[in-house]
C-alpha cells in the first residue's frame, strides 16, 4: 500500500474524479490540509449541486417503485446487476433529461392513482354509511316543511327507544318518531315534529344521547345515492385499470429509468468528493492509498491525459493505512467471516489463509454427512461456476461449496449417507460403510478425536501470535509468549490424557512421565516473564500468576471443541431417525410413496438446521476460541473510490 | 407390586421422555421469546427477516439434543432388550436428566439473550454475528449436557 498525493488542475478535477472512479483504485482517505497552505486551500462542498441531484435520484426512484409491481422481466435467482457497455450507457445518459421528464410524469400518476384510490375508499365508507339509512322513505336532503321539523339521527343502542316514544306520547307532543333501522351500535330514527314542540323534543332526545346525520351534498332517495356511487366506483375502477394498464407498458422503460438512475447517483458520489479534497483557486490536491501494484498503471493513466503531478510514499512508521487481502482460490472464501468479525489490522498478519482449511474442515465434521455435504457442493458450485452474481455472493458460494466437500470427506469416512440409509436399504441396519469409524457406535472416540483438533486448532491460533511477533520483528517475545505456552500447554495436555476417556493406553504410558516436567518448565517460564511489561514488582508477580490462570481458559476452550462431536452426532442420528420412520411402511406402494415423502421433509429440515448449527458454530470456534490467540483487529478495509452503483455495471 | 409396574424398562422410557420434554419445552419457550422479539423488528424493517430468523432459530436446538437423547436412550434399551437390570433401566432415567434439565434452561435463557441480540440487529444488521456469538455462549452449556448424557448412555 502506498500514500498518493495528486496535484491538478482545477477545470479538470470534475473529469479526473470520474476517471479515478471509473478505474476504482484508490482508496481516497480525508485530504488533510497544512496549516502553513490553509488560505490557499479549503474543501468546500457544493450543497445545492448535492441537493439537486438528491431530488432527481428521489424522483427517479419513486418512478422505480412506481412500477416495480409491473415489472415483467425475468427475475434470476440471485439479485445481480445489469451489465452495460460504455456505449450503451451513454446512449441511454443522452437521453436522461427525457427519461427524467417520463419518471416525473410516472410519479405524478401514482399521485392521480392515489387520488382515484381514496375516493373509492370515500364512496365505499358513504355507502356502508347510507345502507343503515336504507328504509328512510323520504329524500335525503329534506330537513323541514313549512310547519315541521324534520330530524335524521341516531340513538344509542343502549337508550331504551321504546320508553322515549312513550314518554314523548305522553306528554303529547305533535310528533312522529319513524325507526329507519337498527345495528349492534346505534338507533336509527326519523323524526318528524311541529315547530311549536321543536324544543321541547329536541331536549328529551338530546338526553337520550341523540345526534343528528346530515349528508351533505346528497339529494334524493337512499337507493339513488347508493346505486349512483356504486356507479362511480365502477368507473374509478375502469380508470384505475386503464393507468395500470398504461403503467405496465410503461414499465418496459425501467432498464433506461434505472440506469438514470445510477448515472446521477454516480454523479452525486463525485459531487461528494469533490467536497473531500482541497480546492484551491487554480489547483486541487488530494491524498489516498493505492496498491503498489498499480500505482504506475495509475500514473501512465492519468498523466496521459491531464496536467497532473502525482507523488507516492512508503507509510510511514505508525501510519495507519487500509488493508487490502490478497488470498488464493480457499483463503479468499472465507475472508468476508473474518471481515464480519472485524477487518485485521494493518500490522498483522493476515489470519485467512490458516483460519480457512479449520474453518472449512470443522464445517464438515458438524455437518458430518456424505448425502448432505455433496447435495450442498453441487447445488453451490453450480451457482458458483455457471449462474452470474455479485462477488459477495460468489464468495459464499465458493465456502459452501468448499465446506460441501469437506463434508462429503467425514461423512465418508464416518459411513454416513443420509445418516444410515444404504444400511437401512439393503435390509442390513448394523452393516457398517465408514472408512474409518461410526461415531454413532463409538462418541468416546470421537470425542478425543474432537479435542484433539481443537488442541491443533489453539496450537495454530498460538503459531500465528508468533508470526504477528516475527513481523513486528519482536523475535525474543516468541520465547516467552509463544514457545512457553507450547511448553506449557502440551505438559497439562500430558497430565490430563489419562482423564480423557478412549485415550489408548499405550499413547498414555509413551507421554504421560513428560507432562509433569514440561508443565513445571513452562510454568515457571510463564511466572516470571508474564509480568514483564509492569513497571513494579507486584504488578510483575500477579502478571506472572495471573498468566498460570490461563490455563483454566486453555482447557475449557479445548471442552469447547467437544460440539464438533455433539453436533455431528445430531445429524446423523436424526437422520437415522429419518430413516427408520420412513421404511416403517415397508416394500409397498404406499410404503414407497411414504418413505419419500419422509425421506424429502425429514432430511431436508435437518440439512437445514444443520447446516445453520454448522455454519455458526464453525464461526465461533474461530472467533472465541482461535482468535483469541492472537488476533489484532480495528483495521481499515480498502475501500477504493468507485462506481457504486444499484442496478448496473459498467463494463469498460 | 411396585416395581412390576415401575420396572426397568418403565424408568428407561421416563428418562428419555424426560430428556425430550424438559428440553424441547425449553427450546419452545426460548424460541419463542426470540420470536416476539423477531417479529417487532421484521413489523418495522422487512429486509431484516433472514437476520432475526437465523438469531430466532438458534435456542431450537436444544430441543434437537433432547430429541437425540431420548432416541440413544430407547436405541440401548432395544439392544440390551428383555434382559434389561433394574440398575440399567435406572441409570438410563438418570442419563437422560443432563440435557432435560440443563436443556430447558439454557434454553429459555438462550431464548433471551437471542431476544437481545435480535435488538442489536434492529439497530445494525452489519453487527447480526456479534449477536449470534453472544447467543453461542449460552449454548455451550447445552452441548455440555448433551455430550455428558450421550456418554452416560454409552456406558450402560
Amino acid at each position: 500500500m502506498k500514500k498518493l498525493t495528486l496535484v491538478g488542475l482545477h477545470d479538470d478535477r470534475h473529469r479526473i474524479l470520474s476517471r479515478l472512479m471509473e478505474l476504482g483504485v484508490l482508496d481516497i482517505s480525508d485530504t488533510e490540509i497544512n496549516p502553513e497552505i490553509e488560505h490557499l486551500f479549503k474543501k468546500e462542498v457544493d450543497s445545492d449541486d448535492i441537493k439537486e441531484l438528491e431530488g432527481k435520484i428521489h424522483t427517479l426512484e419513486g418512478a422505480i417503485s412506481v412500477l416495480r409491481p409491473f415489472d415483467k422481466r425475468k427475475k434470476p435467482l440471485f439479485k445481480v446487476r445489469k451489465d452495460m457497455n460504455h456505449h450503451d450507457f451513454s446512449a441511454v445518459i443522452l437521453r436522461r433529461h427525457e427519461v427524467l421528464a417520463e419518471a416525473s410524469r410516472i410519479n405524478r400518476i401514482r399521485t392521480e392513482l392515489l387520488g382515484i384510490k381514496s375516493d373509492i375508499n370515500k364512496y365505499n365508507s358513504s355507502i356502508i354509511q347510507l345502507n343503515s339509512w336504507n328504509a328512510l322513505s323520504i329524500p335525503v336532503e329534506s330537513t323541514d316543511t313549512l310547519r315541521t321539523e324534520i330530524w335524521k339521527g341516531m340513538l344509542p343502542a343502549a337508550a331504551d327507544t321504546e320508553a322515549i316514544l312513550k314518554s314523548i306520547d305522553e306528554e303529547e307532543l305533535a310528533c312522529s318518531i319513524e325507526i329507519t333501522g337498527s345495528d349492534n351500535d346505534q338507533t336509527y330514527i326519523t323524526v318528524y315534529v311541529h315547530n311549536d314542540d321543536a324544543q321541547k323534543v329536541s331536549s328529551i332526545l338530546k338526553r337520550n344521547g341523540f345526534s343528528n346525520v346530515n349528508f351533505p351534498g346528497l339529494r334524493g332517495s337512499v337507493s339513488e345515492n347508493i346505486s349512483l356511487m356504486e356507479e362511480k366506483i365502477g368507473e374509478n375502477q375502469k380508470e384505475i385499470a386503464g393507468i395500470e394498464e398504461n403503467l405496465a407498458e410503461l414499465s418496459l422503460h425501467l432498464d433506461e429509468i434505472e440506469t438514470v438512475y445510477d448515472y446521477y447517483s454516480i454523479r452525486k458520489d463525485i459531487s461528494l468528493m469533490e467536497g473531500e479534497i482541497a480546492a484551491g483557486k487554480r489547483v486541487f490536491f488530494l491524498e489516498g492509498w493505492i496498491p503498489e501494484s498499480i500505482e504506475e498503471k495509475l500514473l501512465a493513466d492519468l498523466s496521459e491525459k491531464w496536467v497532473v503531478d502525482i507523488n507516492t510514499r512508503h507509510p510511514l512508521e505508525d501510519e495507519e493505512f487500509p488493508v487490502l487481502l490478497k488470498n488464493g482460490f480457499i483463503a479468499d472464501s472465507v475472508e468476508d467471516i473474518t471481515n464480519m468479525y472485524d477487518v485485521p489490522s494493518h500490522k498483522a498478519v493476515d489470519p485467512n489463509p490458516v483460519m480457512a482449511p479449520f474453518f472449512i474442515l470443522f464445517f464438515g465434521l458438524m455437518l458430518s454427512d456424505a448425502g448432505y455435504g455433496l447435495l450442498m457442493a453441487i447445488a453451490c458450485g453450480v451457482v458458483y461456476f455457471f449462474v452470474p452474481i455479485e462477488d459477495t455472493m460468489k464468495r459464499f458460494m465458493k465456502m459452501m461449496m468448499l465446506c460441501g466437500l469437506a463434508t462429503v470427506f467425514w461423512g465418508t469416512l464416518f459411513g454416513s449417507w443420509f445418516g444410515n440409509l444404504i444400511p437401512v436399504l439393503s435390509g442390513n441396519p448394523s452393516m457398517n460403510i465408514s472408512v474409518w469409524f461410526e461415531p454413532v457406535k463409538n462418541p468416546e472416540y470421537m470425542l478425543m478425536w474432537a479435542l484433539l483438533f481443537g488442541v491443533i486448532h489453539l496450537y495454530a491460533g498460538l503459531a500465528m501470535k508468533a508470526a504477528n511477533l516475527i513481523k513486528r520483528k519482536k523475535y525474543l517475545d516468541i520465547v516467552w509468549d509463544v514457545l512457553s505456552w507450547y511448553v506449557f500447554f502440551t505438559g497439562a495436555v500430558f497430565l490430563v490424557m489419562p482423564y480423557v476417556p478412549a485415550v489408548p493406553e499405550s499413547a498414555i504410558q509413551a507421554v504421560e512421565p513428560y507432562g509433569i516436567y514440561l508443565f513445571a518448565v513452562g510454568a515457571v517460564i510463564l511466572l516470571f516473564t508474564q509480568g514483564r511489561k509492569s513497571k513494579n514488582i507486584f504488578g510483575k508477580i500477579i502478571g506472572g500468576l495471573s498468566a498460570l490462570y490461563d490455563l483454566i481458559g486453555f482447557m475449557s476452550d479445548v471442552l469447547s471443541y467437544s460440539r464438533l462431536l455433539a453436533l455431528g452426532l445430531a445429524t446423523s442420528v436424526i437422520a437415522g431417525i429419518v430413516n427408520e420412520m420412513g421404511s416403517m411402511g415397508g416394500f409397498s406402494f404406499t410404503g414407497v410413496i411414504v418413505f419419500i415423502l419422509v425421506f424429502i421433509v425429514g432430511h431436508g429440515i435437518n440439512f437445514a438446521l444443520n447446516a445453520l448449527g454448522a455454519y455458526v458454530h464453525s464461526s465461533r470456534l474461530q472467533y472465541i476460541e482461535f482468535f483469541n490467540k492472537f488476533y489484532e483487529g480495528g483495521g481499515k478495509a480498502f475501500a477504493p473510490f468507485r462506481r457504486n452503483t444499484k442496478y448496473i455495471r459498467i463494463k469498460d | 407390586m411396585f416395581f412390576e409396574v415401575f420396572n426397568a424398562n418403565f424408568w428407561a422410557i421416563f428418562g428419555g421422555a424426560l430428556a425430550f420434554f424438559l428440553a424441547a419445552a425449553g427450546s419452545a419457550k426460548g424460541v419463542s421469546i426470540a420470536g416476539e422479539a423477531a417479529s417487532g423488528v421484521v413489523a418495522e424493517d422487512t429486509d431484516k427477516f433472514v437476520n432475526v430468523m437465523i438469531l430466532e432459530a438458534l435456542p431450537s436446538t436444544q430441543g434437537i439434543y433432547g430429541f437425540v437423547i431420548a432416541f440413544m436412550i430407547m436405541a440401548a434399551m432395544t439392544e440390551l432388550g428383555s434382559a434389561i437390570t433394574m440398575q440399567q433401566g435406572l441409570t438410563l432415567f438418570v442419563a437422560g436428566l443432563p440435557i432435560g434439565i440443563v436443556g430447558m434452561f439454557s434454553g429459555i435463557y438462550q431464548g433471551r439473550v437471542a431476544a437481545a441480540s435480535i435488538g442489536i440487529v434492529a439497530k445494525r444488521s452489519g453487527d447480526m454475528v456479534k449477536g449470534i456469538i453472544l447467543t453461542l455462549m449460552v449454548e455451550l452449556f447445552a452441548i455440555f449436557g448433551l455430550l455428558i448424557s450421550i456418554l452416560m448412555v454409552g456406558r450402560v
